[in-house]
């Protein structure tokens, strides 16, 4: 086992170069570097610009910039902002933690509704139940996530149930342990809903299909004939056959969030990854985003081996040499 | 409403302590405004992204230097209502007369917040070694250095400073406004050379050491700054009591401006600098939800069309400098449309580079070009440019030979019927659907071909070239895509064919800033403005760098060599009223040539609740500008 | 797979009839009344999207000066009295207040319904000239079905024409992205060893992409002199180059089982060629896997376009798109005064509902063994 995610590990580095060496191009290729715009600014003088760009090393030609910045990572320096003038290591720490809270709580928002809303309605297969599920669950998928997010953002205000966008409450500081934790859950329902509904559609008819096929299997058809009660045998035996495909599905969530995040993110206010790395994209701010990019293939390669050893985990059949 | 009162009182206790202590400034300003109380937290949002610095004289953004104005203070600052300079860190001052020196005298007492106090080294410091520095990019060096000189900045004694200048620069006591930085905090960065990394956004807030009203206690990147009250601020009310009243401020950062809308309403924020969709949604709660919105006259920023008069193409070239046709689409601006679609009522039109809400130097008597297509449409024409019809090209001539089409039409659609009749005869039922469908093409086609519409008019030039340019402005600017998307409808309506593309802003800047002849035809674009007229000297000066209209020294007219020495004696004239005749006539020049083509002013909107008390909103200033004797009336 | 000739339980010896593969998947999909559903709803949507020109009252880029933010015009079918009129009409609409965008109908002035009108000239689908529309009022009156947008432009129409470049972003999009997967999962599934190596090394990387964010850098590269329709067909080759390793790798799987079997073994052993066995045998056996993951995949390409026109980046103004005009009502004004600027939301959603039933449908129908084979695909 070890020795497989040492080898994993190993095949990670080809891909994270592959990764980066792309990008880097493909951000070059874009027109003007960040201090292009700074042209527009009357009080900036040309040849401010100019010495500004020499200080960036945006003078020097692109393959020198990558490899110097390839070199820079081997001494885990991810190069400086240029926006901030800060490290974007620190840059992104500081927002990687809030955008993976969000992301963890819709995760687990999705699962802990998709696999018994899929369960329901593969049992109930053809039923009126199982449209009302397959409407509900594609409700999330099926509205742009930027305009869900407004919508809800709306009802917040009507009804003063939820705060309007932010993450903590004005007096957060003031409050007791438990009170806190309360401000917190209290500012992230809206957001887990947003991104959470986005993926469901897909895992409840995931868990439906999958739950359908082991249904009609071999083992089910004996579990029957023992005797066992629907209860037991579409608990214990089928579903825990047909979850382990969707561990698969686990890896691939997290780097999907990310991305979709972002529009979330700027209507919710959310303080988040999503929200500085479309900035930076927006503003060419070039190694925070080539950082931002790394850390998302970096999540979705660690994701994906997670599914994996989790896979084996759950499944015994699986081996790993 | 009850949680945020609780939490006020709540903070009002952690941070009412500090204000206990004695103020020892000798001479406090005093502020005008009724007295308040102390007490209270206000909560205000910004919309965009986090500050990207703590470090104000390299602070680009607004971002950033809108939380860190609070902390700093200049030598003088500008009224927000009448935008007069004022006395801040200097109480006073005189100046030779030939204006060449200028000695100010510091006010006597303030401190920093670390208790240093102020004196003249921090002044001297700030100019010489960091705005003067070449090492550190600071904004205010352009500003501030006068016909290619620096000023001379020397201490006299500890509370007075003495500016030389090379030449009298009428704007030098709005531009001293510039934040003076603490020198016994930064002058080691900048004997090292790391200024421009010191104070950056991972430092702690505490640490960045100011003498403005208000100190940053905390910063949550991308989400809130939270301000704490300055104990020793200069500033006193009218009674002589300590200001600021407020204990502290909270900034949220917020990247929408709709969720800031909600917020508003949600009673989660006490102040919202409305746009003018917003007001048919607040206006009708202004008294449910105990807030007030005022209207405030326009605001600076211009939004204008600029054509490119240094068109490499030789036809182009001829259009955009002829001044009729600037003129004929001046009048083809639909501005009132603009202002009650677009800006939702709130505007006004805009004739002039200087908004009509800098009272000091805007000129009422500069030409105006109403919305007009017919005159438009006679300009052209007196011009030399002509309507044409473009026949739609016709696929089979109306004339085949000497004879007209329709004998070929009706000749095969015989010829067909008697084949079809034929092959009925025959029973080859197959063949004969052939030739009825043939028929069928045959008859609609020639129905097709008739009515044929005729094409558009199109406008063409004297030299037979059809009127056709693209339109540029910068992509998810939502009022500049409206302003396109009308001007291309309404130059249709002329004849022109104009292609409206909203492009990547990087682009933009590129295309606009090429020289000497940029490869672009027409661009919307706008500019911030500001009270200072002399602020737009890079823009319409003929060697400027944003005159990005006739970047070809080739291509010079007499009225740019006039707007040029317009400028040069503006800025060295000290008398106001002579100041503003000189101004008024590049006013005049501007829209006699239509370099830019203005459209509408946005009218200046801000709501704020009814708890926080001596409030005066200005276009100028925003709700904020008296932050020092804003106070909060508890519900 | 497939077996001819199986019967159905009440055949009688007398009136002996075979089902077809066809019938089998048309009976499975009846079963799934929500895909019947869909399907009918995206016939309707793309039929009206055909005929845009001609169902469309106005030019999709007419402006009605002063009748921005009209709201829907009513059709009425009784007349003041409460006569019931045949031919419905509509009232003139008076702008009230300018700020607040009130219209009140004036009672005083009616216009009728026609059907088959003259009015502005287009090009039917850019090649057949005509200038009749399916209906209309007469010249001063103007029927806006589902109201005006901040130009007064008509938003029915407007729908109708937008609905051509959403609805097609789809189809071109799993057209471009399909292709490539199918090509290189094919060609690694088929081939395996090093090649599948590295076929697969790459679409592990494009995987990894944050594809949304590449996608805005990539948006600023595309000339600018081009007309929008070419730079919108631009945007969904990006959006598809992005969108094809999930499906490629599916394929793959795919071929490398496929080649193993019988069938094939036998086509190789009778001297076929490569490129035979892959087009005749292994090709078709999963076009049912393909159409149904292409139907279930095209929702994201429409989702796509409202992502990129909300930043500003998508299909520019003035031509329609769904996702354009969804993002110009981005607006709490527009959701508290003139809602019915968010239509297009509401068609977006219905597509993408209709999308995925179909699929669901079509996967029941045309694969129901191959449910399972979900799972590593992801919009």
């Amino acid at each position: 086992m070890l020795r497989y995610v040492v080898r994993r590990f190993l095949h990670m580095i080809p891909l994270l170069i592959g990764i980066s060496f792309i990008s880097f191009f493909i951000i070059q290729l874009a027109p003007g570097d960040f201090l292009t715009q700074q042209a527009l600014n009357p009080q900036v003088s040309a040849e401010r610009i100019a010495q500004e760009r020499a200080r960036f090393g945006l003078d020097q030609p692109i393959y020198l910039q990558y490899l110097i910045w390839l070199k820079n990572i081997l001494h885990l320096d991810f190069g400086y902002s240029f926006a901030y003038r800060l490290p974007v290591f620190t840059l992104i720490k500081s927002r990687l933690y809030n955008t993976f809270i969000l992301s963890l709580s819709a995760m687990i928002f999705t699962w802990v509704l998709s696999i018994p809303l899929g369960i329901l309605s593969a049992v109930k297969q053809y039923s009126w139940l199982d449209k009302l599920i397959s409407v509900f669950a594609f409700l999330g998928l099926a509205i742009p996530n930027f305009f869900f997010a407004l919508l809800l953002l709306y009802m917040a205000m009507k009804t003063g149930w939820f705060p309007v966008g932010g993450m903590y409450s004005i007096n957060y500081e003031s409050l007791s342990l438990g009170g806190k934790i309360w401000d917190r859950i209290y500012y992230l329902i809206l957001p887990t809903i947003v991104l959470g509904t986005a993926g469901m559609a897909g895992l409840v008819r995931q868990m439906r299909g999958n739950l359908l096929d082991y249904l009609k299997a071999d083992f089910i058809i004996t579990a029957r004939a023992k005797g066992l009660s629907e209860r037991v045998v579409i608990l214990k035996h089928a579903v825990r056959n047909a979850v382990n495909p969707l561990i698969t599905l686990f890896g691939f969530a997290l780097p999907g969030l990310l991305s979709g995040a972002a529009l979330t993110e700027i209507v919710m206010s959310w303080p988040g990854l999503g929200r500085l790395m479309l900035e930076a994209v927006l503003k060419m701010d070039l190694y925070l985003v080539m950082g931002s990019l790394i850390m998302g293939a970096l999540l979705l390669i660690l994701g994906n081996l997670v599914a994996d050893l989790l896979l084996a985990w759950v499944d015994p059949r699986i081996r790993y040499d | 409403m009850k949680k945020v009162v609780n939490l006020i009182v709540g903070i009002s206790i952690l941070l009412a302590l500090p204000s206990l202590s004695p103020a020892r400034i000798e001479n406090p300003k005093v502020m005008e405004g009724e007295v308040g109380k102390h007490g209270g937290t206000l909560v205000w949002s910004v919309f965009g992204s986090g500050p990207k610095t703590f470090n104000l004289p390299i602070a680009q953004e607004t971002s950033s230097t809108t939380p860190l104005s609070f902390l700093f203070s200049g030598l003088t600052e500008t009224h927000g209502v009448t935008t007069e300079v004022e006395p801040a860190l200097a109480e006073s001052w005189e100046f030779s007369e030939d204006g060449l020196v200028w000695t100010f005298h510091l006010r006597k007492g303030v401190t920093w917040f670390d208790g240093e106090p102020f004196t003249a080294d921090d002044v001297v410091f700030t100019y010489n070694d960091i705005i003067y520095n070449e090492d550190i990019a600071c904004g205010m060096r352009d500003l501030l250095t006068i016909e290619g000189k620096r000023m001379k900045v020397e201490k006299v004694d500890d509370y007075r400073v003495r500016f030389t200048l090379p030449v009298p620069y009428a704007p030098l006591l709005r531009h001293l406004g510039t934040a003076i930085m603490p020198q016994h905090v930064l002058e080691p960065a900048v004997k090292k050379g790391t200024y421009m990394t010191t104070w950056g956004v991972d430092t702690p807030p505490h640490k960045i050491i100011g003498t403005g009203p208000f100190m940053m206690k905390e910063y949550l990147p991308d989400d809130r700054i939270i301000f704490q009250r300055n104990p020793h601020y200069w500033k006193v009310d009218q009674e002589g009591n300590q200001l600021p009243y407020l204990d502290g401020m909270i900034m949220l950062i917020v990247p929408s401006i709709d969720t800031q809308l909600l917020k508003f309403q949600a009673g989660e924020i006490d102040l919202y600098g409305m746009r003018g969709e917003d007001y048919a949604i607040l206006k009708p709660k202004e008294k449910e939800r105990n807030f007030t919105i005022t209207e405030e006259g326009p605001t600076f920023g211009s939004a204008f069309i600029i054509l490119n008069w240094s068109h490499p193409d030789p036809i182009k070239f001829k259009w955009f400098n002829n001044r009729q046709f600037r003129k004929a689409l001046a009048h083809a601006i639909d501005r009132q449309t603009f202002i009650d679609n677009v800006m939702y009522g709130f505007g006004v039109p805009q004739w002039s580079p200087v908004s009509p809400a800098v009272k000091a130097f805007y000129n009422p008597e500069v030409k105006e070009y109403p919305y007009d297509l017919v005159k438009a449409r006679k300009i052209l024409q007196e011009t030399g440019f002509r309507l044409k019809t473009d026949k739609g090209e016709q696929l089979i001539p109306e004339k085949i030979g000497p004879w007209p089409r329709w004998v070929f039409v009706l000749i095969s659609i015989l010829v067909l019927c008697f084949l079809c009749v034929w092959t009925a005869i025959r029973r080859k039922w197959r063949i004969m659907i052939i030739w009825i469908v043939l028929i069928g093409a045959i008859a609609i086609g020639n129905y097709y071909v008739s009515i044929r519409p005729v094409g558009p008019k199109y406008l063409y030039g004297l030299d037979g070239h059809k009127v056709e340019f693209e339109l540029f402005t910068n992509s998810g600017n939502n009022i500049r895509e409206a302003l396109g998307i009308l001007l291309a409808d309404d130059l249709k309506k002329l004849g022109m064919t104009v292609h409206f593309r909203p492009l990547d802003f990087n682009l933009l800047v590129q295309k606009l800033t090429t020289k000497p002849r940029g490869d672009w035809d027409a661009i919307i674009l706008g500019l911030t403005g500001g009270v200072e007229p002399h602020g737009g000297a890079n823009v319409w000066k003929s060697d400027g760098g944003l005159h990005s209209w006739n970047y070809d020294p080739e291509n010079r007219y007499d009225w740019e060599q006039k707007v040029d020495d317009l400028f040069n004696k503006g800025v060295q004239e000290l008398d106001p009223q002579k100041r503003k005749l000189i101004y008024d006539q590049w006013q005049m020049n501007v829209s006699e040539e239509l370099p830019f083509l203005y459209t509408a002013l946005s009218t200046y909107l801000s709501a704020a609740r009814n708890t926080l008390k001596n409030t005066r909103p200005t276009a100028y200033g925003g709700t904020l500008w008296n932050v020092e004797v804003l106070y909060l009336e508890k519900e | 797979m497939t077996k001819k000739g199986a019967r159905t339980e009440d055949t009688t010896f007398s009136e002996l009839r075979s089902v077809t593969k066809t019938q089998l998947i048309w009976r499975a999909f009846k079963r799934h009344q929500l895909g019947i559903i869909g399907g009918i709803i995206l016939i309707l949507l793309y039929g009206f999207a055909f005929f845009a020109e001609f169902i469309a009252p106005y030019s999709s880029d007419l402006q009605v000066r002063g009748k921005a933010f009209h709201p829907p015009t009513r059709l009425h079918f009784f007349d003041e009295e409460g006569n019931f009129i045949l031919q419905p009409f509509v009232y003139h609409y008076e702008l009230v207040d300018r700020v607040f965008k009130v219209y009140r109908p004036d009672r005083t002035i009616k216009y009728p319904l026609r059907f088959f009108v003259r009015g502005e000239k287009y090009k039917f689908l850019g090649l057949i000239p005509s200038d009749i529309h399916l209906f209309g009022t007469k010249a001063p009156g103007h029927i806006f079905l589902l109201g005006t947008d901040k130009f007064g432009r008509d938003i029915f129409t407007r729908l109708l024409f937008g609905a051509r470049i959403s609805l097609s972003v789809g189809l071109v999009g799993i057209l471009v992205s399909f292709s490539m997967g199918a090509l290189i999962g094919g060609i690694a599934g088929y081939y395996g060893g090093v090649v599948d190596n590295l076929l697969m090394r790459v679409a592990e990387m494009i995987m990894a992409f944050p594809g949304f964010y590449l996608l805005l850098a990539l948006r600023a590269l595309l000339p600018t002199a081009l007309p929008s329709t070419t730079v919108y067909l631009l945007i969904v080759f990006i959006l598809s180059f992005i969108g094809w390793p999930g499906f490629a790798r599916v394929i793959r799987g795919m071929f490398l089982s496929l080649r193993e079997q019988e069938f094939s073994l036998a086509a190789k052993a009778l001297g076929s060629t490569d490129l035979r066995i892959i087009l005749r045998h292994i090709l078709p056996n999963t076009m049912s896997f393909i159409i149904v993951a292409a139907t279930l995949s095209v929702p994201a390409y429409i989702l796509g376009e409202s992502a990129l026109s909300f930043l500003g980046l998508g299909i520019q103004e003035p031509q329609a798109s769904w996702g354009n005009m969804l993002a110009a009502a981005m607006n709490t004004r527009v959701l508290a005064s003139f809602p019915w600027i968010l239509v297009p939301g509401f068609f977006i959603f219905i597509t993408i509902l209709a999308f995925n039933f179909l699929g669901d449908a079509l996967r029941d129908a045309l694969e129901p063994r191959m449910r399972t084979s979900r799972q590593t695909f992801t919009g």
